[in-house]
């Protein structure tokens, strides 16, 4: 089992105006690789938080989930449109929103609300091998990291607890919450490290070629 | 002639099932239907033996030619049709140049998949199927990606195993661990044992169609003389004789990182004296397990052992059987992939033992094979494959029956072009 550590580092930064402070997020393994699709989250201690508005969509093409890791606020209406000319039977046995849709080709959508924080995990009953994450947080901030593993939050100046998640994030790997305060000015560097698993769940054992029957 | 009518009455009980079942459910633009297949063509250099294909009792798919052959190896079509989101259909037609019927059918089955959005579930499927034994042959029609010819386990699942009957899977899943079992009740599959007594393991890639017929290694005891003179000198793997239901259990591990772990218990308690059509039910039961990992730089690790007994014509009154052969075979298989090349290692241990002193016969045999491949992919629907089979293996038998030495080493070295579309 390969261990990589992930270090966080996290700077509340100035404020472009009064009104919004950024975190820029750095994710990278311990031997310096950028890490791509983690999700960076920041909680306001407050617990205030504004509902959902942002469009999300988790489309599927070329016989893949796109995108692999899509985070979303808790009580967000995801649409689900299959760009593919065939089938696809998606469905998730996650206890965060159990459920399935049977989407023919051709652009066919349907839409399921995420309404409990969690990990949804999601695959197709016809393709063994599509696999993609819908990580539901309860927050509007978040941001998921780039090719480069960088993020960039854009919040309101306060206290915050920042956290992190990967799909393969090892599930007892130690804590890596973090807490800042955003100002409208000034910054603030923290760091956190996250255990992770091997990437061996991305490519399933063998040739995935021609196996589906 | 009666086979005749038996084989027609069973491909159109299959051919019915798929199609009715496809009418009854048509809405949404659902059923809808599909056609996969591949096309093998093969250079073989191979060792001057006879293959069992020729009666003898050599191990190889092909033997007894001097140079250089060619030859179509096989020709299949996937046939599918998605009947419902639920419900689907499959038919594996096959051709190749040494089977009986110009055409047969692998597998030909119904699958009830539901969606798993739940803890616990389930899927079934009733139709003629292989017993979820092998781990190499996971390709499209049955093909392993990593090598020509199966492992010996997997040569006799291709050869003598399938099941005609139902199959029913039940399931609890977690975050990353999958726990299955499984059992199924069957028929027409009593001849299965007879290749392994008679001829013992071999290491090829022709699995039968069910209408398949068999050559069987002219061996003493099925010779006119011989005490069970009255067997075929071939033999129908996949015929219904005794009218008993056979049976398999099984369970199966699967965890997202560390792979996955499968064993059965399979047993047909035939009653073997009942001899039809040249061909008596075999009373056959085995164990089998297998298991598949990826290693540190991503190397497959796929392993398989099984063991098992078979015996025909039990004479009553503690007399016992007149052939009485206890099987075991284990592989290693390691294999690596980077970009459109693999290179695949697997080592074999085989034996059969003859546990029957009543009739002259002798179905011990021990052995052992390596197997070395590279597969390379220029594009995802074209295969070019080179492998090199070395077996060495000893059965008294080859001597009794054939006047050859008892032990003999075969060398196969083949090249394949598999054209997927």
């Amino acid at each position: 089992m390969r261990r990589v550590g992930l270090v966080l580092v996290a700077m509340s930064a100035w404020a472009s105006s009064a009104i919004a402070g950024t975190i820029n997020a750095q994710v990278n393994s311990d031997t310096g690789a950028a890490v791509a699709s983690a999700v960076v989250y920041a909680i306001p201690a407050t617990g205030q938080v504004p509902a959902p508005s942002k469009a999300a969509s988790m489309a599927q093409e070329n016989q893949q989930f796109d995108p692999f890791v899509l985070p979303v606020q808790v009580g967000t209406a995801v649409e689900f449109p299959n760009r593919d000319s065939f089938r696809h039977h998606v469905y998730s046995f996650s206890p965060a929103k159990p459920f399935e849709l049977k989407l023919f080709g051709g652009n066919e959508k349907q839409v399921v609300t995420f309404d409990k924080e969690g990990v949804i995990a999601l695959g197709c009953n016809i393709h063994d091998n599509m696999l993609g994450y819908i990580y539901a947080v309860p927050t509007p901030y978040f941001a998921k990291t780039g090719e480069d593993g960088k993020a960039a939050l854009s919040l309101p100046p306060g206290a915050y607890s920042v956290k992190i998640w990967h799909p393969n994030q090892k599930a007892n790997g130690p804590d890596n919450s973090t807490s800042l305060t955003v100002s409208a000015e000034g910054a603030s560097d923290v760091k956190a490290a996250v255990v992770m698993k091997s990437e061996r769940k991305a490519k399933k054992s063998g040739a995935k070629d021609e196996t589906e029957y | 002639m009666t086979n005749a009518i038996s084989h027609l009455r069973l491909t159109f009980k299959l051919a019915a099932l798929v199609c009715l079942a496809t009418s009854a459910y048509a809405d949404d633009g659902l059923p809808s239907f599909s056609a996969r297949g591949l096309i093998d063509g093969r250079l073989v250099i191979t060792d001057n033996t006879q293959s069992w294909e020729q009666r003898g009792l050599g191990k190889t798919r092909y033997g007894g030619q001097p140079d250089v052959i060619a030859r179509m190896a096989e020709a299949s079509l996937i046939l599918q049709s998605k009947i419902t989101w639920d419900l689907s259909g499959m038919v594996h037609l096959t051709t190749n140049t040494q089977q009986k019927n110009a055409v047969d059918v692998v597998e030909a089955f119904l699958a009830y998949k539901p969606a798993p959005t739940g803890e616990f579930g389930f899927r079934a499927k009733a139709g003629a199927y292989f017993p979820p034994i092998s781990l190499e042959n996971s390709g499209l029609a049955w093909t392993s990606p990593y090598t020509i010819s199966s492992s010996a386990i997997n040569s006799w699942v291709g050869e003598e195993l399938r099941s005609v009957g139902a199959e029913v899977t039940a399931f609890r899943q977690t975050d990353d661990l999958t726990f299955s079992v499984l059992a199924s009740g069957f028929y027409y599959n009593d001849p299965a044992g007879t290749v392994m007594a008679w001829r013992g393991w071999a290491i090829h890639d022709r699995e039968a169609g069910v209408f398949e017929r068999l050559p069987l290694p002219n061996v003493r005891i099925v010779q006119p003389t011989g005490r069970l003179f009255r067997q075929a000198p071939y033999i129908e793997p996949f015929k219904e004789i005794d009218d008993r239901m056979a049976y398999y259990v099984g369970a199966r591990l699967e965890h997202e990182d560390l792979g996955e772990l499968r064993v059965m218990y399979y047993a047909n308690p035939a009653d073997d004296l009942e001899l039809t059509n040249g061909q008596w039910p075999w009373r056959t039961s085995f164990f089998a397990a297998g298991g598949k990992t990826l290693l540190p730089g991503d190397i497959d690790l796929i392993s398989q052992f099984m063991t098992g007994k078979t015996t025909v014509v039990t004479i009553p009154n503690g007399v016992g059987p007149v052939v009485n052969t206890h099987f075991l075979s284990g592989f290693a298989l390691v294999s690596k992939q980077w970009d459109k090349h693999r290179v695949s290692l697997r080592l074999e241990y085989f034996e059969t033992k003859d546990k029957d002193n009543l009739f002259p016969d002798n179905n011990n045999e021990w052995g052992n094979a390596l197997t070395a491949a590279y597969v390379f992919r220029p594009v995802d629907n074209q295969r070019l494959t080179l492998e090199f089979l070395h077996i060495r293996s000893t059965r008294p038998e080859r001597t009794l029956s054939f006047s050859l030495p008892r032990t003999a080493t075969e060398n196969q070295l083949q090249a394949s072009y598999r054209f997927f579309f």
